[in-house]
């Protein structure tokens, strides 16, 4: 019942904005605007084609064009962060192979060597730390600095354009350039974007140092996240839609909340109280079911990143135990040799760093496709 | 305030216990897994073991697994939870603000009850789900954790023990450098808002003084500020990340220093202490309890943000109306006749000055009565006490004879039907929009309704007639035409009063004259009250009221005010002279 008043409804609606769409290319004076919002819905529908997202993607960089030298600080910072992270990886399998098992035959243990390296180490890490600081830092005043200079853009712009446009675009949409498509912007230029970076620099890296290591078990390695790619894909390519959904429909109840807050006094004048109660619930639960979906999808992400990393771990241990035992030849960048312990305890270490940062760059996609199109609300503005 | 908000939680308790049921039995098992992978390595790996290694190795796919399942069910319930939790808030908003009356909506402002409704559910909703999901696995994670690396090496652990307080300082010590910053950013922000939204409304205003430079000069100085604000908390925000590092690289260092000495001094073996595989376990159990105090400084600062969010949907859950139907309400409008008894009227509680002061008049139905004043001279005020849109301070209104407070709500407003001043078309068809006024109107009684108001003309003339659609706002008809569509939406209701609030105020004079003569011919028996800026759009009317500063200066017909009142008489005598000027 509900849902064909639903079906009946959208339909309606469709109607209406053919009919809308129409009467409007009637009109001349307007064709430049309905061009501009025709462009937009298609947008919306189609998210966004890749050749808009790409010019999108350009025109956000020449805004970053001013911190060149800031940005190839932070370039360099993330890579230092990044490799600090894989060396602790490393330090694990030289501290097992190289001092605890030899010391473990030495009658007197001397522990200068193993002072010296973990004293090595600590310079490492530091100068890891220290990068990972100056490129958050860094990054903070770079993102706000072009969101201050998108603001300024969008402001100034806004004196400029004509009376007619005001009339027809509502304030709450203008109003939400300044504050919610900034804001996205915001989170991506300061957070995603370091992420991303720091992420595919420590995959790089991890891979290289897994070569050096093994090359059978680093196959292995890339059989399994191969799976695991596959099962993401497919959750990610669901939650793309659900989130198109919802952030479709959050629009709706939005635009509908607004439209109706603001002719609250006439609803009250005429007694509909009780009606738009009734469509508002309608919208209401379209938006819950829409918005569940979304985050169940998000949320179940993570688990299965984490725990596929485990389950990889023990297919590791079970092919490097038997790698060992069977003293099958190690096969590696430094040539060939017999797997170690320390070999397989630092492959263990460095297979969960190979898998988290894919799973964060996937965690980070929904909100760079988020921002993008904020961003490019805010250029259709500018133009 | 939580108990209020936990009332909207309702058929999602299942989801909302669910979620850190399952959460907990999840954490078990992550600390489960670093001891099985420890055992894997020492007693499978080092010791050559190849069925143990199988043995211990599909106990720890099955921990996996289950751990997957368990993660996987609480993201489900704590999704569910929170997007349901957040639709009932709005549910529960919504309806309640259908309840308020024109003075609760006044004190809102309709912009904060939109923010309110939107953004402010939205980061409940987001705290929501972190709450359930991450202040429950957290401090599970930590003390679970803690015991698991207790129970393989106490003296190691000692230095978690260390590093705890420290970073609980750092983090404290950020937050409490940060958060104040971060307030004032959020301030500055609605500061922002302003700015645009008035440049936004003004922008005719703006324009024809040209006055766009001194905008973007008020908008500039907002913009560094939250630029510089929020920098600046950002910058000291940024010392979370490299603190946590730092004490994730320092306690592996110093692990792996005592670690390696415990070990080779203990020959290696499991009776003294410490192994390989259990040093390797000891630095997992680190970064878990770190990555658990990361996440609850997150946790905190999600609350810190979405806090101020639940404060205002409280208030706006807990605002009661002000107008209440009394017992046994009176149900039908007997006759058009309105009296006013010694009214007085101030807007709010707390107002000093009254709007209305003391105002006593007695019209007869079926009269015709126009209100002329300068502005603030408080004629909306008076009008609106007639279909109850507020309430008098002292005093009674009488409508048919009976005290508008007696009248069941929706009655009384359905037979006094009002057009506002500041009146609105919501997107929809033409027909849909005036069906507002009568859901089961005839297409008869709608053309009718139009005649009157003067709009059949124009309708007739858009391509699609009665099934045009208005966009929100009304922006595609001009202020006249949406005018005469909202007298026709108020026709509609077939009132016995109907009250004309500055409603042909962009008609042109002519069509202006043509929709009073069709009132008085087709609604003889209706009272009709008319404000209007004319003279020349009330001279005509049975009574006019002349207000000025909340009090009736005289009252009479056009003939005789030209004599009695001065005010009345200077104003003619400026309109007639003024001539076509106006408007």
């Amino acid at each position: 019942m509900n849902k064909n008043k639903m079906q009946n409804e959208n339909r309606m609606q469709n109607d209406k904005k053919m009919q809308n769409e129409n009467r409007m290319q009637n009109d001349k004076k307007m064709q430049n605007d309905n061009k501009m919002q025709n462009m937009n819905k298609m947008q919306n529908k189609n998210k966004m084609q890749n050749k808009d997202l790409g010019k999108t993607v350009k025109r956000l960089l020449s805004y970053l064009k001013v911190y060149r030298l800031q940005l190839a600080i932070v370039v360099i910072c993330i890579i230092l962060s990044s490799l600090a992270s894989v060396m602790s990886s490393l330090f694990l399998q030289s501290l097992i192979d190289d001092y605890i098992t030899p010391l473990l035959l030495e009658a007197v243990p001397d522990y200068s060597g193993l002072l010296a390296t973990i004293m090595k180490m600590a310079l490492v890490f530091l100068a890891g730390v220290l990068a990972t600081l100056f490129y958050n830092r860094f990054m903070v005043t770079i993102a706000q600095g072009v969101l201050k200079t998108i603001r300024d853009q969008m402001f100034g712009h806004m004196q400029k354009l004509p009376v007619k446009y005001f009339d027809t675009h509502s304030h709450g949409d203008i109003m939400s350039h300044y504050t919610n498509d900034t804001d996205t912007l915001r989170q991506m230029i300061a957070q995603s974007l370091p992420q991303v970076f720091s992420s595919v620099v420590t995959v790089v890296t991890v891979f290289a140092a897994m070569i050096y290591q093994s090359i059978w078990l680093t196959l292995l390695v890339l059989v399994c996240v191969a799976g695991v790619m596959q099962v993401v894909k497919r959750i990610t390519g669901k939650s793309g839609v659900y989130f198109v959904q919802q952030q479709q429909s959050l629009g709706d109840v939005n635009g509908y909340i607004e439209e109706m807050i603001n002719g609250q006094k006439v609803v009250k004048v005429f007694c509909h109280e009780d009606k738009v109660k009734e469509i508002f619930h309608d919208k209401n639960e379209q938006l819950k079911e829409n918005a569940t979906q979304a985050n169940v999808q998000a949320n179940i992400l993570m688990p299965i990143m984490g725990n596929m990393g485990y389950i990889l771990y023990v297919l590791l241990a079970v092919a490097g135990g038997a790698m060992a035992l069977a003293k099958i030849p190690n096969l590696s960048l430094t040539g060939m040799g017999i797997i170690t312990l320390g070999t397989i305890a630092s492959f263990l270490q460095l297979s969960r760093n190979f898998i988290m940062p894919l799973g964060q760059v996937s965690q980070q996609f929904a909100s760079i496709i988020m921002a993008l199109a904020g961003a490019n609300r805010i250029f259709s503005l500018l133009d | 305030m939580i108990r209020r908000l936990s009332k909207s939680i309702r058929q999602y308790k299942t989801a909302s216990v669910k979620t850190p049921v399952y959460v907990a039995i999840e954490v078990i098992l992550e600390v489960i897994i670093p001891l099985l992978m420890a055992n894997l390595i020492d007693f499978g790996i080092d010791a050559g073991d190849m069925g143990y290694i199988v043995k211990m190795g599909i106990a720890l796919l099955v921990a996996a697994f289950l751990s997957l399942i368990l993660g996987a069910l609480a993201g489900k319930y704590s999704a569910t939870a929170a997007a349901g939790f957040a639709a009932n808030l709005r549910k529960d908003m919504y309806d309640n603000v259908q309840e308020f009356s024109f003075s609760n909506i006044d004190k809102f402002s309709t912009a904060s009850i939109v923010t309110r409704l939107t953004t402010d559910v939205t980061n409940v909703q987001q705290a929501y789900q972190m709450i359930i999901r991450m202040a429950i696995r957290s401090p599970l994670m930590m003390i679970f954790s803690l015991a698991a690396a207790f129970s393989i090496n106490a003296s190691l652990s000692m230095i978690f023990l260390g590093c705890i307080p420290i970073l609980g300082i750092g983090l404290w010590f950020i937050m409490q450098k940060t958060h104040p910053i971060f307030e004032r950013v959020f301030r500055t922000y609605d500061k922002l808002n302003n700015v645009v939204q008035e440049n936004l409304s003004g922008i005719r205003v703006v324009k024809s003084y040209v006055r766009e430079d001194h905008e973007c000069e008020k908008f500039d100085h907002v913009s560094t500020s939250i630029f510089r604000d929020f920098s600046k908390a950002e910058k000291r925000l940024a010392f979370n990340m490299p603190m946590m590092q730092f004490c994730m690289y320092a306690c592996m260092l110093l692990i792996s220093w005592f670690g390696a000495r415990m070990i080779v001094s203990g020959g290696g073996g499991v009776d003294a202490g410490l192994t390989t595989g259990s040093l390797m376990s000891l630095i997992t159990y680190i970064m878990q309890i770190l990555q658990s105090l990361m996440m609850l400084s997150m946790v905190f600062v999600m609350i810190t943000i979405s806090r101020a969010s639940a404060v205002r949907i409280v208030e706006l859950l807990e605002e009661k109306s002000d107008l209440v139907d009394g017992e046994n309400p009176v149900m039908e409008v007997k006759d058009g006749s309105v009296v006013f008894e010694n009214v007085t009227f101030r807007y709010g509680k707390s107002a000093v000055k009254p709007v209305l002061e003391n105002i006593n008049m007695t019209i007869p139905s079926g009269a015709f009565v126009g209100i002329i004043g300068g502005t603030g001279s408080s004629k909306s005020s008076l009008v609106q006490l007639i279909p109850r849109l507020y309430d008098a301070a002292e005093g009674r209104v009488l409508v048919g004879g009976v005290d508008v407070r007696d009248y069941h709500l929706d009655s009384l407003r359905k037979q006094a039907a009002v057009v506002l001043q500041k009146n609105v078309l919501f997107s929809g068809t033409i027909r849909e929009n005036l069906r507002w006024g009568d859901e089961h109107a005839t297409e008869e009684e709608l053309a009718h309704a139009c005649q009157v108001a003067q709009a059949d003309d124009f309708i007739s003339k858009f391509p699609k007639g009665y099934d045009t659609y208005i966009e929100q706002g009304g922006t595609n008809v001009s202020g006249g035409q949406k005018q005469r569509l909202c007298i026709a939406r108020a026709l509609l209701c077939k009132p016995r009063i109907l009250i004309l609030d500055d409603s042909t105020s962009a008609v042109d004079t002519k069509t202006d004259a043509l929709i009073r003569k069709a009132l008085k011919e087709e609604m003889p028996d209706t009272t009709t009250f008319m404000i209007a800026q004319r003279i020349a759009s009330v001279q005509e009317a049975d009574l006019i009221l002349v207000m000025e500063e909340g009090r009736i200066a005289a009252m009479g017909s056009h003939d005789e005010l030209l004599v009695s009142s001065e005010i009345y008489r200077e104003v003619y005598e400026s309109q007639t002279k003024g001539g076509g000027e106006d408007e």
